[in-house]
């Protein structure tokens, strides 16, 4: 398998922000991106969708917790 | 044939081996109690019965060796042996801490934002104290190589002086990483790096007061005209493993 060249490269990353950006404008609904999910699964390698969407998650767990929203456990406070 | 005709140790019945695998029991299950049940009566028995052991059996060595002269050039080779042993072995306790550090900070994942240092840690400057630390370390490289040349060319004011800037300079080393310890941010429960930081830093610290202290051993042997300028293998081996 070769790797993607910079046109597939640039197609692939291109597809990502489409669909991210439908995600951004529908509170994560993907049931309502699900063509352009299609789409950026038929222009990514497999694993660079898998690292995408595990990135999302970190990315959409880092806003939560800049925003406070997790705060350490009383009953462990001062072990 | 009242004596014995080869130049090995044949060594007198000891109860030290019984007594130090009786502190190891203490220790462990005392930690044990410690995790567990918030009591330390358990290990404060191991630490104490650890120290009384290793305080006797040295002392017996000592006594041995320097005063009975069972230390023939032949026993000399085996200490050597076993004390190069040990330290290879130590080699390899760290190499684990090594490959931890390395595992993680090469390839940070995911839920660490894919970075090093991982989000929110605020690392410690390297340059500042820890870069103090390593010159700290390295004069006393040089001191303790000063003190071994002294001591073979029998300069003894100078070996004395020599062995305690080492010293002096290893307790300087701790004294400020624990400063440091102090001044970080996060602590060992901080994720992966506050645990790879930690094991590493402190089993090292750890290594360095065991290396003191077998430095300040031999200083208190060294006025006590224990060693001669041919002959002074517990120098040699708290030299090497000072270097270690």
């Amino acid at each position: 398998m070769a790797a993607p060249s910079m046109k597939e490269r640039q197609v692939c990353w291109g597809a990502r922000d489409l669909y991210w950006r439908c995600l951004d404008d529908n509170a994560e609904d993907a049931a309502r991106c699900r063509q352009l999910r299609s789409s950026f699964e038929a222009s990514c390698p497999q694993q660079w969708i898998k690292y995408f969407d595990k990135r999302r998650d970190y990315l959409k767990f880092k806003e939560k917790f800049e925003a406070g929203e997790f705060q350490p456990s009383q009953s462990t406070e001062n072990s | 044939m009242t004596h014995q005709t080869h130049a090995y140790h044949m060594v007198n019945p000891s109860p030290w081996p019984l007594t130090g695998a009786l502190s190891a029991l203490l220790l462990t299950s005392g930690l044990a109690m410690w995790f567990h049940y918030n009591t330390l009566t358990l290990l404060y028995l191991g630490l104490l019965t650890n120290m009384l052991t290793m305080y006797q059996w040295w002392r017996d060595i000592v006594r041995e060796g320097t005063y009975q002269g069972h230390h023939t050039p032949i026993v000399q080779k085996g200490l050597r042996y076993g004390m190069i042993l040990f330290i290879v072995s130590e080699v390899f306790f760290f190499a684990g801490f090594f490959w931890a550090f390395y595992h993680s900070s090469l390839v940070p994942t995911h839920d660490l934002g894919g970075c090093w240092p991982p989000t929110g840690i605020i690392p410690l400057n390297p340059l500042e104290v820890p870069l103090l630390n390593t010159s700290v370390l390295l004069a006393s490289g040089v001191s303790i190589t000063w003190a071994h040349h002294s001591l073979m060319e029998g300069k003894r004011n100078n070996m004395n002086q020599a062995l305690l800037i080492t010293i002096g300079l290893g307790v300087y080393f701790t004294a400020l990483q624990a400063s440091e310890y102090l001044e970080t941010s996060f602590s060992i429960s901080d994720g992966i790096y506050g645990s790879t930081f930690f094991m590493a830093t402190g089993f090292h610290g750890l290594h360095v007061i065991i290396g003191s202290t077998f430095l300040m051993v031999c200083l208190l042997r060294q006025l006590k005209y224990h060693f001669t300028s041919k002959h002074h293998f517990g120098f040699e081996a708290a030299a090497w493993y000072w270097h270690f």
